[in-house]
């Protein structure tokens, strides 16, 4: 199987990609999937928990995204529409294997800190191995309510701005910067038991 | 500041705070290989090229359609044929389904006071009375003067209720006819 590797000529726009993706060029679908396949990731990833669920969540949110491209054409951007697919199937995926964790920050930050590794907002790295401070970092946002996890996710690791996560979620904008405040304000005090003071 | 963010939206305070964004891109996942992204983009190919509802042949589907526009006009005149006596003995009488429902006011005008409103959110908020606070009434009996009555190019001749009983407004109306 040929791996899959970053091109490297002059960059097509979105909309010029898709129109030759209309006509059935191969190549347009690939560089398309390399433009986006990370961020997808990433937001897959944070919504599911695990890489192979996220993968799945990414494949099929490209199909779903390509097949129903009519829906989106110019209201948004491509990277919107197939954001908006992705958060999408990604809580379905979650839902439908039955691995959304239940956790309640409430309930959490009622208990007393767990014992383990510590990180400081100063230096986030420190006293933690990468893969500890992801799956940290999956547990503090299993915390949120999934409205503001979405919200947030889109935003972090999205890299949409205000006005597209708005977009993507059909609410304004000023709810989305509340819910960005409300999940700083948990994720910190969820993170903050492991803070070394 | 945030290195991502859009360098054409407005500034705002960060929400996320910088410390939160940093820790966030420490314990980013792990890209997949490129193995993994090929496998991924074959699903997608493959995907593509499935058909996503079963074809049906053109030749059957235009048979179909001609046996259901052919079933649903059949039915539409066997409606209209028992509609039709109804309607020229009486007009339709529109009542309101929640007429006797019995209404409890949530809150009054009183109980609520607005201290803010997001600039975003102030299209969704209608502050103010009701524009309508009873049904509108067109016309009522006495604001309606019959002057002349004929038949239509059909030959049908119109309904005309000028005082009907009670509190109703005046009514006129073309009485239905099937034509051939």
């Amino acid at each position: 199987m040929a791996a899959v590797t970053l091109s490297s000529a002059p960059e097509l726009s979105d909309d010029q990609l898709l129109a030759r993706f209309a006509r059935g060029d191969r190549d347009a679908l690939d560089e398309l999937f390399c433009r986006y396949r990370s961020a997808a990731y990433r937001v897959a990833y944070r919504l599911l928990g695990r890489e192979a669920d996220a993968l799945d969540a990414v494949q099929e949110s490209f199909i779903k995204a390509l097949t129903h491209i009519h829906n989106f054409q110019g209201r948004s951007s491509f990277k919107t529409w197939l954001l908006r697919v992705v958060s999408n199937a990604s809580l379905d995926l979650g839902r439908q294997r039955g691995r959304r964790e239940a956790l309640c920050l409430d309930a959490v930050v009622s208990t007393e800190p767990e014992a383990g590794p510590l990180v400081t907002f100063d230096r986030p790295t420190q006293g933690l191995e990468r893969e500890e401070l992801r799956d940290l970092l999956q547990e503090a946002l299993a915390a949120l309510p999934e409205a503001q996890r979405r919200t947030f996710v889109l935003h972090v690791e999205g890299e949409l701005n205000y006005r597209e996560v708005a977009e993507v979620l059909g609410i304004s904008i000023g709810t989305v910067m509340s819910r960005l405040f409300y999940a700083r304000q948990k994720l910190r005090a969820y993170l903050g038991r492991r803070v070394e003071r | 500041m945030n290195p991502r963010r859009n360098p054409t939206e407005p500034m705002r305070s960060d929400p996320i705070g910088s410390d939160l964004r940093e820790m966030f891109r420490a314990g980013a996942p792990a890209e997949p290989s490129e193995a993994e992204w090929a496998t991924v983009l074959e699903g997608v190919r493959r995907g593509l090229e499935r058909p996503h509802v079963t074809a049906t042949p053109v030749a059957r589907r235009w048979r179909l359609g001609a046996l259901m526009a052919a079933a649903l006009a059949a039915a539409a005149v066997v409606a209209l044929a028992l509609a039709i006596p109804y309607f020229r003995t009486a007009p339709l009488e529109i009542t309101d389904e929640h007429a006797d429902v019995v209404q409890f006011p949530v809150t009054d005008t009183e109980d609520v006071e607005i201290l803010s409103v997001d600039t975003a959110d102030s299209g969704a908020i209608v502050v103010g009375d009701l524009p309508l606070q009873k049904p509108i009434v067109f016309m009522e009996p006495g604001d309606v003067a019959l002057r002349s009555l004929q038949r239509d190019a059909e030959g049908d001749f119109p309904d005309v209720h000028m005082h009907p009983e009670g509190e109703q407004s005046p009514m006129i109306w073309a009485p239905l006819s099937v034509k051939p």
